[in-house]
């Protein structure tokens, strides 16, 4: 955790020097500059205010008056926009947390990974309204309808979480005092078998030498309650588990064609961390009494710390109407769980309201100090860490995407609409054997 | 100092310097940024997200919770 404290704090002192080495701009910024653009890093300042207040080298102007004037000419609640998504996983693959066999209802030899085969049907939506000039409101709600991942003993006797529903309401309400600043709150609550979830935090956004640099610190508390159901199916009551999340944000132009977006996090969490119901083989050792092997919880440690920090580059090139787009991410947590990802999206117009996505991403993790295959009983300490996780292990994985995207408000008189839609496949692929293919459909319509 | 320490510390002074030389885009030259393509769909992303984040032991730490439900190990 030392190291880890150390390293959070290093990079907060040189991300803060990074951030100041942006003062020259400010003295470049030319304040007579017309509005009208929108800059994607924007979507407050231009599509609900109209741009152009608080330009650099405005005189200050009385807030109140400011506020009173503009709720004069208040016209209430009214729809920015809507958008749905579709989606469809089949995934296969073998993992020793799970204790399904190869068929539904059939166990997997003690020893053996179990089947991680699961279909998952995900439809989303986010709808954008507008209260009042000052006041916005994102929600978003994410449906998961999962058959059987990792089933535990009871699923598999009883067949009682065949199926298992999860929903989640996730509001974002953003207050914009000025043109300079947001001040947002994220809440909601998630529920699915046998989870319960409640989150809040809040985002301040300020919107530096107009717009062309976004800084955003954000913080999200979640707390859990879920039943500690176990390997074998029996629920022990209740337990609870709390995550505090902390973000620094930073959105900069770097040129008209340019965009850079940077971001460092730190998340720690505490409770009952594990999934109570993956389970660990566990061997005993030679002329101990008892079964030989047999299956036992994993345990999590009772704390965690993590940081990431993840950077990405977005170039339009206008000669040949391409977007390139490249990131990086990497992670580190308490239990020495390392992870590098790498991402590179094209994206090319083919026609003027027609646009192709070809994304390629790759990803390489060091399991937590406490991962292994199996353990051996008795371990050192009674409440020793395991887990032996399949999603924890040290793995690559790879990813290759194409989405296509039709935008009618591009299209030809007569087929023109404020809406546009995608379809997109991906297929996901680790070096343990999982797979993943993704297929969605998306509607939006702007208002 | 750890390789870590050094890793941040080199990208960053990077970040610093590419960050000075930026030129200000005064808000009529910003049709290009303006671009669907330089946006990123929200759901498509929050969709790749949790495929990633309920697959990968990297959840958390960059705005996004890790846990708030979810029955998978990260």
């Amino acid at each position: 955790m030392r190291q880890l404290s150390r390293t959070a704090l290093l990079a907060a002192v040189a991300f803060t020097s990074s951030i100041g080495a942006l003062a020259p701009a400010l003295a470049r910024a030319d304040g007579t500059d017309p509005p009208g653009a929108t800059a994607p890093n924007a979507p407050r300042a231009t599509a609900f205010k109209g741009g152009g207040e608080g330009a650099p080298g405005a005189p200050p102007t009385d807030l109140a008056r400011r506020f009173e004037e503009r709720d004069d000419e208040d016209d209430g609640w009214s729809w920015i926009g809507a958008r749905f998504l579709l989606g469809f996983f089949y995934q296969q693959g073998h993992g020793l947390q799970s204790q399904s066999g190869e068929t539904w209802n059939t166990r997997a030899p003690v020893t053996s990974a179990g089947s991680e085969e699961a279909f998952i049907v995900e439809p989303m939506a986010q709808l954008s309204v507008r209260q009042s000039k000052h006041l916005t409101h994102q929600i978003f709600i994410p449906v998961d309808i999962v058959a059987a991942a990792s089933p535990d003993a009871t699923d598999l006797v009883a067949t009682a979480s065949a199926v298992n529903e999860a929903v989640t309401i996730d509001v974002t309400s953003t207050y914009s005092p000025s043109d300079k600043s947001d001040i947002s709150l994220r809440y909601g609550f998630h529920l699915e078998e046998p989870f319960r979830s409640v989150f809040s935090g809040p985002t301040f956004t300020f919107h530096l030498f107009e717009d062309n640099t976004v800084l955003s610190a954000s913080a999200l508390v979640v707390a859990d309650g879920f039943d500690p159901v176990t390997p074998n199916g029996v629920d022990h009551s209740f337990v609870a588990r709390t995550t505090l999340s902390m973000n620094l944000g930073l959105t900069q132009l770097l040129s008209p064609t340019t965009v850079l977006d940077a971001s460092l996090g730190a998340t720690t969490q505490w409770g009952v961390l594990q999934q109570t119901w993956n389970s660990v083989v566990l061997y005993r050792v030679q002329g101990q009494p008892g079964e030989p092997v047999r299956r036992v919880a994993e345990l999590f440690p009772v704390s965690r710390g993590r940081l990431a920090a993840s950077a990405r580059v977005s170039q339009h090139i206008p000669a040949s109407s391409t977007t390139v787009k490249g990131s990086y991410r990497f992670y580190i947590d308490e239990n020495l769980a390392i992870a590098h990802s790498a991402e590179v999206e094209l994206y090319q117009w083919m026609g003027p309201w027609f646009y192709a996505r070809l994304h390629g991403r790759l990803h390489t993790q060091i399991a937590p100090d406490f991962w292994a295959p199996s353990f051996q009983d008795p371990r050192p300490k009674e409440n020793d860490k395991r887990t032996s996780d399949s999603d924890l292990q040290t793995f690559n994985a790879r990813e290759i995407g194409l989405r296509l995207v039709l935008q009618r408000d591009r299209a030809p008189v007569g087929f023109r609409a404020s809406d546009s839609f995608s379809l997109g496949y991906l297929h996901y692929d680790r070096s343990n054997g999982l797979t993943d293919d993704f297929v969605n459909f998306g509607y939006e319509k702007r208002f | 100092m750890s390789w870590l320490s050094r890793t941040l510390i080199l990208g960053l002074v990077t970040a610093s310097s590419t960050l000075a030389g930026c030129v200000v885009v005064p808000q009529n030259r910003r049709q290009y940024l303006a671009d669907p393509t330089m946006q990123s769909d929200p759901l498509e992303s929050r969709a790749r997200d949790k495929l990633h984040t309920s697959r990968e032991a990297a959840s958390g730490g960059n705005g996004q919770p890790a846990g708030g439900g979810c029955g998978c190990g990260n």
